[in-house]
């Protein structure tokens, strides 16, 4: 029962981070070491997540190098051979307008994971922002700040995407935006209830007392204590909006031609799905691993740092 | 309670409210006139004094508030305007054909996936780390990794192509239900069995289960008087919550599967502009969070009479 184990263990998360933030101190640099080691241990002993980190190393290396890996240019149309099935020039068959299936998945990859981390970087951003002020000031502000948060949860986020995408003009700029500046109210709430309690804290009160001005006391001292959460809502958000960048781009309002996408890959195939099926099968197989490989290294993560949270 | 019931109601008039104000801002700062909808092809060909006419029938020349207000006290009584496109059918009844085949798919794949999910991840937690267990969850796993309109896609290339049983697309009897049904029933089932897995966990290791069963109860009887109404606590929570994901769900399957829904309808609307079909759909849906927000508050009250919510 590794929970079970999991709770034996001293809460390294209480005892040791505010000392860390001195890290000048030789034996708190010590104890910093061993707490990161602590963690990754944990991490390694849930064996999908490192599965999902072999995965997403990889899809790293697609998206930095893509023309290494890539046998074509994904734009190159090759007359004459118009949704032909795999071959040995063509590993994964040719799309409908002539290019290799290849390379535009591994291009695809690029769009996946630009629109995937640059959005995730938006919304824990906002998200920071309003839920400490929310947490630490309470009161109106946060009743007011709260009413903001439920709206934006209330409207059906692929509608609002949607509309905003048709508003803006769809681009892979657009969509980076208009996801990032849509998902964030899960940190926003994440952060605001944890903030709540840290703000009790003996060493918030210490600071404080020395003199510590608002900003930095928020920023400096109390956000590096509850990064734990973030991150893992982080990790487990990235599949969920590199799903809605393809859905987006398969509804025609995501990326535009001719930047490839594994969603716009789908959204061209589907005309044709009944006389060539295999068109769509290479696109959704690499969406459902690259969420796959975030969920389980989301999970890994919150086993590794947040062992009282276990799903 | 009554005064908790009637803050949440103020709150919840209170988003619906910013919502309907978000939707009419947004649609007014879409590209494009929509005089030119209005007037179509016979644009070049009218006078400046006859689309003036035009934009005063449909209040265009107001500034933007009055419109907005204008709007709002129109779709309180109940009236959404007319169709731009449509030309002269009311919003009202356009948004209520379609709402049809929307409550139904999205009701039947609600009672699927729970009438899976439920039993299955109880099950799962009682045989833990049994087979069962190891191969639910990892279908469960993948269930929540599958893009949706991946899955409808492969599902009409099997049933609409390979074994020709259920139609591809549109709305033609029972069976144009059948695929999409599977397809909002998978995401939602993948979700729930996770939860009520581990939330049966959870109750597991309470007292109450060790003193039940050390008073000697049988086990089906722990488990569903003690565990299964105990485990269903966060899943209430969850079920409210996931209501704002409906429409995001049926847009993209009434989209994959031509069905003509509340989802394919808001799609066509936005990109045509149509903004009045698109104020109305959203206002609705704003309409059924708050309130499925409101009874999953009170449901959780009414359960578990631990939570004093005041």
């Amino acid at each position: 029962m590794p929970e079970a184990k999991d709770r034996t263990e001293p809460q390294p998360a209480t005892a040791s981070r505010p000392v860390a933030a001195m890290s000048t101190l030789a034996g708190a640099e010590h104890r910093q070491r061993s707490e990161w080691r602590r963690s990754w241990n944990r991490f390694a002993r849930y064996r999908p997540a490192l599965f999902g980190l072999g995965f997403v190393s990889v899809l790293l290396l697609f998206a930095l190098l893509p023309a290494v890996f890539a046998p074509h240019s994904p734009t190159e149309i090759f007359p004459g051979t118009r949704n032909s099935p795999p071959s040995s020039d063509f590993w994964l068959g040719v799309d409908n307008a002539g290019r290799d299936m290849l390379s535009r998945i591994i291009f695809g990859t690029r769009t996946a994971l630009i629109v995937g981390v640059f959005a995730t970087g938006i919304s824990i951003l906002i998200g920071m922002i309003i839920g400490s002020i929310a947490g630490y000031f309470g009161g109106w502000t946060d009743a007011l700040l709260s009413r903001i948060v439920d709206t934006v949860m209330a409207f059906p986020i692929l509608a609002l995407l949607v509309v905003l995408a048709s508003v803006l003009g769809p681009s892979i700029a657009t969509i980076t935006i208009i996801i990032g500046t849509t998902f964030w109210t899960g940190y926003a709430r994440v952060v605001r209830a944890d903030m709540l309690s840290v703000r009790e804290r003996d060493f918030v009160l210490a600071a404080r007392s020395i003199g510590v001005r608002t900003p930095r006391l928020i920023v400096r001292h109390m956000l590096p204590n509850i990064l734990g959460p973030v991150i893992v809502l982080a990790t487990l958000g990235i599949g969920g909006i590199i799903i809605t960048e393809a859905a987006l781009s398969f509804l025609g309002l995501g990326v535009q031609p001719p930047t490839s996408s594994w969603g716009r890959s789908l959204s061209e195939a589907r005309p044709h799905i009944i006389r060539y099926p295999h068109l769509a099968i290479a696109p959704g197989v690499m969406i459902t691993l690259t969420v796959l490989a975030f969920n389980v290294i989301g999970d890994g993560l919150r086993d590794a740092l947040d062992p009282r949270q276990q799903e | 309670m009554l005064r908790y019931i009637v803050r949440r109601l103020l709150q919840g008039i209170v988003v619906i409210f910013l919502i309907s104000f978000m939707t009419f801002g947004l649609m007014h700062l879409a590209p494009g006139d929509p005089i030119h909808l209005l007037t179509g092809q016979n644009n070049a060909r009218l006078t400046p004094e006859q689309l003036a006419g035009i934009r005063a029938h449909w209040g265009l020349d107001k500034p933007f508030h009055e419109q907005y207000l204008t709007w709002l006290s129109n779709a309180l009584r109940g009236d959404f305007g007319t169709s731009l496109i449509r030309r002269g059918v009311p919003v009202t009844e356009m948004v209520n054909e379609a709402a049809v085949v929307t409550i139904k798919l999205n009701v039947i794949s609600w009672l699927v996936a729970l009438g899976i999910a439920l039993p299955v991840g109880m099950i799962a937690a009682l045989r833990r780390n049994s087979r069962f267990d190891y191969f639910t969850m990892l279908g469960a796993t993948f269930g929540v990794a599958l893009p949706s309109f991946w899955v409808g896609l492969m599902l009409i290339v099997l049933f609409a192509s390979v074994v020709q049983i259920l139609p591809s697309s549109g709305l033609t009897s029972w069976k144009s239900y059948v695929m999409p049904v599977f397809v909002l029933a998978l995401d939602q089932a993948a979700v729930y069995a996770r939860l009520m897995r581990s939330s049966t966990l959870d109750v597991m290791t309470q007292d109450y289960v060790s003193v039940a069963r050390a008073k000697g109860l049988a086990e089906f009887r722990i488990v569903l008087r003690h565990v299964a109404r105990n485990a269903l606590l966060p899943i209430v929570t969850i079920i409210g919550l996931r209501f704002s994901f409906i429409l995001s769900g049926t847009i993209i399957v009434e989209q994959v599967f031509g069905l003509p829904g509340l989802g394919r309808m808001f799609l066509d609307s936005v990109l045509r502009q149509d903004y009045q079909v698109v104020q109305a759909i959203v206002f609705l849906f704003a309409v059924v969070v708050v309130i499925s927000n409101l009874i999953t508050d009170l449901a959780y009250a009414y359960i578990d009479p631990r939570i004093r919510i005041d």
